[in-house]
């Protein structure tokens, strides 16, 4: 106890040094802690793109493409599903709801999503939270559009603009569906998912604005007036993708089967969580990186720390003599030095824990809301303990570093101290 | 030309049926050696489970059973999958107990001339697969967090089951192994 009080006079006398040390070693453990809090944090975000979908269906291919085109708006289906399959599908005993999806347009760059109002009721996100608008409501009319809140803050678009939809996804466009506008008749509120960045037009309207269109081109002299349209038939001859919910989850793996199954067309049915974990396993190797990243940060800091005491050490001679001369052992010498590693270190984790989560808590709102990442404010789990832990033993052993050697210095320099 | 093609190819359908018939009905799912399905659906107190390993991990061998030895050996590894709870063994807090346990070894009863779901010849060296089917109640649903599993040291050939959850509170994917045989659930239930 007399070394750690003494310990602790020795360093209330070099305070700002010592203060410094401190910081940089809190800083460190912050960022260890604040690491690993976002790391989690994305994960679960990242799981919760989409909940509350059972399966998801498109055209033959991996679950990665089905769930990277249909969620995340990135690449393209391999096929379309026709509007045949997908009637079989939404009659199948154990479907609850079942949502098109059909995409290839965009807006200056924002994919444009055709669908039909359940999607807005169906698709939920993180931990099952519904979709909500932050003004206007969704499509009435066949050329109304939804838009995502990115979207909306990005063109500086508000309630009853007109935009037009171009054809293909491109940022820039040539072809343009320029006869037939849409006005927004609703933006959705910001949910951190890639639904922010989409335009949602009624599934009836994509068929609308290829009516008088063939091979991807409009026809020449051929063009329907955007009144005529509303007259014809607009059922979709093919859509490119489909959310479905089931009765009960113990049929996900029957339902899966049978739609894998299906012999009139080769359709792929996947688990959106599941192709998630998939997803997430694959840029994993980032999250490691970072892991190692913040390690080392702590072990410079623990090295600054030895620095630290070691450069001391030349002042601190006298006080080495000092305590010599009053019959302090070599050993007391050195379980001072250890003492006060352990003790910067010891404060350094305290102060960095309490800042993490004093920083977690003014932030988390701001983070939320900007980024869509939801970051928990829970207490260190038993693995964080055990980091905690072992960096005040690791700055205990890095203390004894400058403590071995003042150990030898104070045995000679306590022989032939000359000030 | 379009339709210059299609109607030739609808010629040729309408000359030989049977490349129409054989076009529609060909599927194989995929097979690894040392690799096994569990898909695992949990809903109120019932969980639902499916087992699918290639022949190779379970007996040794994938063709169909010839000598007394061999029928031995798919009969004793039917017999111990169709135990369900002890060979994946949910917490005993959960109080399970297994309503229906089905155990097939495809093309096991797979008689020369005989018609089945797969396009192999009889007797020839072919890949064969377990299926089980599971229907499990627990009393105390809400002590299913995990689960752990003999499955790897009852059949030597087993190195790694795919597992997907699907709960009422979401899905997830994760890999049981010879080195890990516990399944954790935490996140979904």
């Amino acid at each position: 106890m007399m070394i750690v009080r003494l310990a602790l006079q020795s360093l209330l006398n070099r305070w700002v040094t010592a203060l410094l040390t401190v910081l940089a070693i809190a800083m460190s453990v912050m960022l260890l802690l604040g690491v690993e809090k976002v790391r989690t944090g994305a994960r679960e975000s990242f799981a919760d793109t989409i909940s509350g979908t059972d399966l998801i269906v498109g055209a033959r291919s991996g679950s990665l493409n089905l769930l990277l085109y249909s969620v995340f708006r990135i690449g393209n289906a391999t096929n379309n599903v026709t509007w045949k399959s997908y009637q079989d599908i939404a009659s199948m005993p154990e479907v609850s709801w079942i949502v098109p999806m059909s995409l290839g347009d965009s807006h200056h760059g924002f994919r444009v999503l055709g669908t039909n109002t359940d999607y807005f009721s169906h698709y939920k996100f993180r931990h099952g939270q519904s979709m909500t608008f932050a003004s206007g409501g969704p499509f009435k009319d066949l050329f109304d559009a939804v838009i995502g809140a990115d979207v909306a803050e990005q063109l500086g678009y508000k309630v009853g603009d007109k935009i037009v939809v171009a054809h293909g996804v491109g940022s820039i466009s040539f072809v343009e569906h320029a006869d037939k506008p849409f006005r927004v008749s609703g933006i959705l509120a910001k949910t951190g998912t890639p639904i922010d960045r989409t335009v949602h037009v009624s599934l009836e309207a994509i068929e609308a604005i290829h009516i008088d269109w063939q091979n991807g081109a409009p026809v020449p002299g051929e063009s329907i007036s955007a009144d005529q349209v509303r007259q014809m038939n607009l059922t979709p001859r093919a859509i490119t993708a489909a959310l479905v919910g089931l009765k009960s989850k113990l049929a996900t793996f029957k339902v899966q089967r049978r739609i894998n199954d299906y012999q009139e067309e080769p359709l792929s049915a996947i688990m959106p969580g599941v192709a998630l974990q998939e997803l997430w396993g694959l840029v994993g190797t980032a999250e490691t990186a970072l892991s190692v990243v913040s390690a080392m940060v702590v072990a410079t800091a623990l090295l600054g720390m030895v620095t630290m005491i070691l450069t001391t050490l030349n002042e601190r001679r006298r006080e080495m003599a000092i305590l010599r001369s009053v019959g302090a052992t070599p050993a007391t010498v050195l379980g001072l030095l250890a003492a006060e590693g352990g003790l910067l270190t010891l404060a350094g984790v305290v102060l960095g824990t309490v800042g993490l989560y004093a920083g977690l808590w003014l932030a988390q709102p701001y983070i939320d809301h900007t980024y869509g990442l939801s970051l928990a404010i829970d207490p260190p789990r038993p693995d964080e303990w055990l980091k905690l832990v072992s960096i005040v033993v690791a700055g205990f052993f890095a203390g004894l570093l400058p403590a071995l050697r003042a150990y030898r210095l104070s045995l000679a320099d306590g022989m032939m101290v000359r000030i | 030309m379009k339709t210059k093609s299609a109607l030739a190819s609808l010629a040729i359908l309408v000359a030989f049926p049977a490349l129409a018939d054989q076009a529609e009905h060909r599927h194989l799912g995929p097979h690894v050696h040392g690799q096994g399905t569990l898909d695992i659906a949990i809903e109120g107190n019932k969980i639902e489970m499916e087992l699918v390993a290639p022949g190779m991990d379970i007996v040794g061998f994938e063709h169909v059973a010839s000598t007394d030895e061999q029928k031995a050996a798919v009969e004793k590894a039917k017999e111990k999958l169709t135990d369900v709870l002890n060979v994946f063994k949910w917490p005993a807090a959960a109080k399970c107990k297994t309503d229906a346990a089905n155990v097939e070894s495809r093309k096991e009863t797979h008689a020369p001339g005989e018609k089945d779901d797969d396009d192999d010849k009889p007797g020839e060296p072919q890949h064969s697969e377990f299926h089980a089917t599971y229907t499990i109640t627990c009393a105390a649903p809400e002590n299913v967090t995990g689960m752990e599993t003999v499955y790897f040291s009852d059949f030597s050939g087993g190195q790694l089951l795919n597992v997907n959850v699907t709960t009422a509170k979401g899905q997830t994917q994760a890999q049981m192994t010879r080195d890990k045989p516990t399944l954790s659930l935490a996140g979904v239930m």
